[in-house]
């Protein structure tokens, strides 16, 4: 069966939907809220994205767009470059090494493995910017931030299932 | 079928281990050169600007409309607040001019030459959220506005950061309070010189003050203007707390929700035009 070029086009534009809305999620996250304290305790939403299309369409989050991801968060966000690159990497390691045990499950394990990945990004980006520039950072901040960014991932995976649905479905 | 899933797996970790390396790689060259990276970084700051100026609109909006009804909410608390604050900033009204005046009598004096003025740009803050470990913004003005790294940057009430990159049409600014901040600064009525750091919490710290110098909670911190980064006296923040023999100064400012910042031209002031060719004045 022959795809004509419009539909080869259609396919191309679906597919990167997990690609666009990641990225679309990292400037969001960079939008200033004018709330109070917001700006460092703002979620990471780019991570959610990673987390769930990780788990569920894997050949849609490749390791080099989780790469790209983290560069662009940490450009947008004045980090030392790089630093991001590595946690998402070993974040989107961790998940696809555990994407047996988390697909098709109800939706509190998939929490639960949320709030596992988000420890150990926050214990890496800790020690990452510890490391880069040679002194011991804030913990509490950092805290905060796993905290909302936890209690945020319902909200954001209702978004995902959406996307999931209305773009993706014939694809599989 | 098996040999070709062993090798994707290998090659799915190849390339993980590779990417892994690569980001090391650019943190280690970002610590070791940072013009080449910090080119791409600017230039791709001023590509994404204009969605984030478009972004930060609606977000400012619903910040209004909240703040709108948090002061409804307690109008007659703040209506008295602000009558005794009146009657205080009154008195203190008296006392100025009587200073102002008394100034002005001493300068004939002694012939003193006053600093020349500054050009001043507005602009609005279109990224924030730097994130735990980092603190600073990105604003919707840069060299096409005469913007240029260095600049002192103010709120409302007082000092914010400084520019630390200029785009074209975007900048990033260092706030104060930031691990990398550093500003030379003036402590109380007699004076002292000092250096605040920040510690990327909310209050920064005041360091290299000379044991002798009696600094007390609520003393005045301003720009002393040493090591030509920054105009002298400007507005900083104000000692809140001597723990072991460090003191904190609470910004003036709150710098976790700022929406427009001045960005202030400190180097000698040649015409009007100075801040909008950025050009033709020399450092």
């Amino acid at each position: 069966m022959n795809a004509t070029l419009l539909q080869k086009l259609d396919g191309a534009a679906r597919r990167a939907a997990p690609a666009t809305v990641t990225l679309l999620l990292v400037l969001i996250g960079t939008t200033p809220l004018q709330a109070p304290f917001y700006g460092s305790i703002a979620p990471m939403f780019a991570l959610m994205s990673i987390y769930y299309w990780a788990i569920h369409r894997p050949d849609l989050m490749p390791l080099s767009l989780v790469f790209a991801i983290g560069l662009v968060h940490d450009v947008l966000t004045g980090a030392p470059l790089g630093i991001h690159s590595f946690v998402f990497l070993v974040c989107h390691w961790i998940v696809y090494g555990q994407r047996r045990f988390l697909v098709g499950r109800a939706f509190g394990v998939l929490w639960w493995g949320f709030f596992m990945m988000m420890l150990v990004a926050t214990a890496l980006d800790w020690a990452a910017f510890s490391a880069y520039f040679a002194r011991v950072m804030p913990v509490e901040p950092a805290v905060f931030r796993m905290l909302l960014t936890v209690a945020l991932f319902p909200v954001l995976t209702w978004a995902f299932i959406r996307v999931h649905r209305g773009f993706l479905r014939q694809y599989g | 079928m098996a040999r070709i899933a062993v090798l994707r797996a290998l090659a799915q970790r190849f390339s993980f281990a590779l990417l892994l390396m690569t980001a090391v790689g650019v943190m280690m060259l970002g610590k070791v050169d940072t013009v080449v990276l910090d080119g791409l970084r600017t230039r791709f700051t001023d590509a994404v600007t204009p969605i984030l100026d478009v972004l930060s609109r609606p977000a400012g909006t619903v910040a209004d409309a909240v703040d709108w009804t948090q002061q409804l909410a307690d109008l007659r608390r703040e209506n008295a607040r602000l009558r005794a604050e009146n009657e205080a900033l009154l008195r203190f009204e008296q006392a100025a001019y009587r200073l102002q005046a008394q100034n002005e009598a001493l300068r004939a004096l002694v012939n003193y030459t006053p600093a020349t003025p500054h050009a001043v740009v507005t602009a609005r803050v279109v990224g924030d959220n730097s994130g735990a470990f980092v603190r600073s913004l990105i604003i919707n003005l840069g060299t096409e506005n005469g913007i240029a790294d260095g600049q002192a940057v103010m709120g409302a009430r007082g000092l914010v950061g400084r520019v630390v990159q200029a785009g074209e049409r975007s900048a990033r600014l260092l706030l104060a309070t930031d691990l990398n901040a550093r500003i030379p600064v003036l402590v109380g009525p007699a004076r002292h010189r000092a250096i605040l750091g920040g510690e990327n919490t909310d209050r920064p710290r005041l360091l290299y003050l000379r044991p002798e110098s009696d600094v007390a909670v609520g003393d005045r911190v301003t720009t002393s203007g040493h090591g030509g980064m920054f105009p002298p006296d400007l507005p900083v923040g104000i000692v809140t707390a001597i723990d072991d023999g460090a003191a904190l100064v609470e910004p003036f400012e709150d710098l976790s929700r700022l929406e427009y910042v001045r960005i202030m031209d400190f180097r000698p002031y040649v015409g009007s035009a100075a801040l909008r060719s950025g050009i033709g004045h020399p450092r």
